[in-house]
């Protein structure tokens, strides 16, 4: 069984190589792999083991090879990813971790001061137009209060002038009645005068005027 | 079927450069290769796909952001909290590992590392040892108490501490027997669908014609591996998280 299968490898590795057509595409040199595999049998049926029919998994004569080359190549790997590849792909997430943060912050921070600035102008705003309208009504009351205080003065003056026109006409007109009964005197003298042809007695026209003027 | 078409054969290791120290096979074998570019490869993405002003990412670099922040923040953080961020870098370090392992070994005539158990429990030993170590660093002989499940009535514990303790102890075991065996048993089905495809073309005929259905079926298995790759390397990181944090709070969660 042993044999047997050790030839079946070797037909079976070196012959369907050509058939394939590609012998010198693996290492190179066609004739290198059977002399390999020769090796390996001889070593192996040397070893006292034989050629296993079995799995190539319990075949310990390859464990120390296989336990050497995965300390090697784990440790070189281990070395890599811990010294080279972790702290580097680590640094890189943070950093991008970092720059979005700071980036968040700096928006947030701008729609802050935007914020700010928007309040700032309403309230400019609002005051400048209730300043505004503050002004406007100042004008407004200090136009009314100076139309009022010149309406006021013109009335007065007015009250004076008319006043002082009433007195006159009063005046004028007490003089004017005193003035009436001498002339009302006079007149009738000459009437009297004129009809009887003589004069009329003084005392007399004088109680006749009086009494017309009191009747009025 | 030729044994050439084995579906096991693809997990053999073969030797690239015989090496050999005090004794030892440390030969650099088929396996060796592919761990190294699944390094390669995993370095190369963390690193050369990252750029230090790289504010407004890249797809290189969205990739390698999310995975950064699927294990740190949605993974570790999630399940340790702020404790978890000195062990980012070794969790980290498995999912990468495993997931790149994985996804090349689906690469045909490719080799997946992880199909191999003693890869897969050396990673579960490592964190293992890392549990162990950080419980006793944290809590002293305290940290047997993990053992003891708070709440439990005395007489019961002498049935509950052993189960306690062998689950424990399980832990490796079973963390590396998950990861390896979705490997092989994954990748053996594929192997077993194409070969299927290229025996039944063979066989001429009806047979020819009916070829179609494993190869819609190996197509169908190749993109549930390409699922089972990735959610294997992040059960695995995520267990190793759960595990951890239990060493450093106990049952205080």
């Amino acid at each position: 069984m042993a044999g047997s299968t050790a030839n079946a490898f070797q037909v079976a590795d070196v012959a369907p190589e050509p058939e394939h057509g590609d012998p010198a595409a693996e290492h190179g040199d066609p004739t290198a792999e059977p002399l390999v595999m020769d090796e390996l049998h001889t070593s192996t049926e040397a070893d006292g083991h034989g050629a296993k029919p079995g799995l190539p998994q319990l075949d310990t004569t390859t464990f120390a090879s296989q336990l050497f080359w995965l300390v090697i190549s784990f440790a070189v790997l281990y070395f890599v990813i811990s010294r080279i590849a972790a702290p580097k792909i680590g640094g890189v997430i943070a950093d991008r971790a970092n720059r979005i943060k700071t980036d968040l912050d700096t928006a947030a921070q701008a729609k802050r001061d935007s914020e700010a600035a928007m309040a700032g102008y309403d309230k400019a705003l609002a005051d400048a137009r209730a300043k505004a309208l503050k002004s406007s009504d100042e004008m407004r009351n200090a136009v009314q209060a100076e139309i009022n205080a010149k309406n006021d003065a013109a009335s007065k003056q007015l009250a004076a002038d008319t006043a002082k026109a009433e007195a006159r006409i009063g005046e004028m007109r007490k003089s004017a009645m005193a003035r009436v009964g001498d002339v009302a005197k006079e007149t009738a003298a000459e009437v009297v005068s004129k009809l009887t042809g003589q004069a009329a007695n003084p005392a007399d026209l004088e109680a006749a005027v009086s009494a017309a003027l009191k009747r009025g | 079927m030729a044994a050439g078409h084995s579906p096991m054969e693809q997990f053999a290791i073969k030797p690239l450069i015989p090496i050999e120290i005090a004794g030892y096979d440390l030969s650099f074998t088929n396996a060796s290769l592919w761990m190294l570019l699944a390094v390669g490869a995993g370095c190369a993405l963390l690193t050369l796909g990252v750029k230090r002003d790289g504010i407004v990412p890249g797809r290189t670099q969205s990739v390698v952001e999310l995975m950064y922040d699927f294990i740190e923040r949605q993974t570790v953080g999630n399940v340790m909290g702020e404790s978890g961020k000195k062990f980012f870098p070794f969790i980290f370090s498995l999912f990468i590992f495993i997931f790149f392992t994985n996804f090349l070994g689906l690469i045909p005539y490719s080799f997946t590392v992880t199909s191999h158990i003693i890869v897969t429990f050396a990673m579960a030993l490592m964190v293992f040892a890392t549990v162990l170590v950080v419980g006793f660093w944290t809590h002293g002989l305290h940290f047997f108490s993990l053992f003891v499940p708070s709440g439990a009535p005395a007489w019961i514990m002498p049935l509950l501490v052993p189960i306690e303790i062998i689950s424990f102890l399980s832990r490796p075991i079973s963390l590396s027997v998950r990861l390896a065996a979705n490997m092989l048993a994954g990748h053996t089905m594929l192997k077993v669908f194409a070969g299927f495809v290229v025996t039944m073309l063979g066989a001429g005929g009806i047979l020819s014609v009916l070829s179609i259905a494993p190869l819609i079926a190996g197509v169908l298995v190749t993109a549930l591996e390409v699922l089972v790759a990735a959610i294997q390397a992040w059960v695995f990181a995520l267990l190793t998280c759960i595990y951890l944090n239990e060493a450093v709070h106990l049952h205080e969660h």
